[in-house]
């Protein structure tokens, strides 16, 4: 709820927010680099701009904002699925792929 | 005559202390009806900083997710605060010791931070807030992979309540220039005996959980170290041969 009251704001503030410092020093983008590009496009409602600026993050906040929205549920008292305790060695794994491959993508298209 | 002999009746036990100190017993502040709110809030902040361990035994392990988010979102704004305080004092002695025509040019930047600094002490509270749930999401992910949240009933919500209950560390920003440097060492510390104690899992794996994500960032800021080493280098090594 919070980044939805945020998300007209967004513009204004990212502008305030510095650099990222792995990709001022090295000219390479660290695996977050595009996070708070993709969290204005979502602010934009426009997906497409979110996932080509970082595939990982732009999912990251689609899946907090749904976060969100199940939490306030639970808190009217719904009934919701079990929580997940673990995550199974081919989670584990395809978590890791994600990631090295988020950020291959990022140095690919020069973010 | 002799008096029929009474034995007076034995005395009732001891009410139990109000409180309570056993496990999920409930901290202080999660009763604070009881206690009052502020005396309740200092009460756990004291807590938490004298005995984590016990702190975090006493902490309720489901439900009232609105009492460690309080709690967090005042602290970490206090923090903010704090961290404010000195960039602002900071950055006005720096501007002292520049030479007028410099101080000239940078004071319209440190006005411009002035502003920027009083925006974020407004907005910090809506920004924890963000905070609390992306730094939750991604600990309870990596605690997650490692196996630490097999055995825990608590789920999701215990490493929210553990997080949140850690901004107590932010108390260390009240230092200058290693405020920072202190709150954050001190927050892993009780992040990993939160996730400890509210998972009921080893604290191996607990503080796996909590620098997982840091050392991640460790690579990127070790690549760009390590680069920015070789540029160094290269230039001294080129100088060398000219």
């Amino acid at each position: 709820m919070a980044l939805l009251a945020l998300a007209p704001l967004g513009a204004g503030l990212a502008r305030a927010l510095p650099a990222c410092p792995v990709k001022r020093l090295t000219g390479w983008p660290c695996p977050g680099c595009g996070t708070t590009r993709a969290a204005l496009a979502w602010a934009e409602l426009d997906p497409a701009a979110a996932f080509a600026a970082n595939p990982l993050a732009a999912a990251g906040w689609a899946l907090l904002v749904a976060g969100g929205l199940v939490a306030g549920l639970a808190a009217c008292g719904r009934h919701l699925p079990g929580e997940p305790r673990t995550l199974p060695v081919a989670g584990r794994w395809a978590l890791g792929v994600a990631l090295v491959a988020n950020w291959a993508y990022l140095v690919w298209a020069g973010r | 005559m002799r008096e029929p002999h009474h034995t007076p009746p034995p005395p009732p036990p001891p009410p139990p202390p109000p409180s309570g100190g056993g496990a999920g017993a409930g901290l202080p502040w999660e009763e604070r009806e009881r206690h009052g709110a502020a005396p309740a809030f200092v009460e756990t902040a004291k807590l938490f900083i004298v005995d984590p361990t016990a702190a975090f035994a006493r902490a309720k392990r489901k439900g009232d997710l609105f009492s460690p988010i309080a709690f967090a979102v005042v602290l970490g704004w206090i923090g903010v605060l704090f961290q404010s305080l000195w960039s602002m004092a900071l950055g006005s002695s720096l501007t002292d010791l520049l030479p007028p025509e410099m101080r000239q040019t940078t004071g319209v930047g440190f006005a411009f931070e002035t502003v920027g600094l009083i925006v974020q002490i407004v907005l910090a509270p809506v920004f924890i807030l963000i905070f609390l749930f992306i730094a939750s999401a991604i600990v309870h992910l990596m605690l997650m992979v490692v196996g630490g949240a097999k055995d825990s009933d608590a789920g999701f919500e215990g490493t929210l309540r553990a997080l949140a209950y850690s901004t107590v560390s932010q108390l260390g920003s009240v230092v200058p220039f290693a405020g920072g440097l202190i709150a954050m060492v001190w927050a892993i510390v009780l992040e990993t005996i939160g996730l400890a104690n509210l998972h009921r899992t080893s604290y191996g794996k607990a503080v796996a959980a909590v620098l997982l994500p840091l050392l991640i960032c460790c690579v990127c800021l070790f690549f760009a170290f390590g680069t920015l080493v070789a540029l160094i280098a290269g230039a001294v090594a080129s100088g060398a041969g000219n």
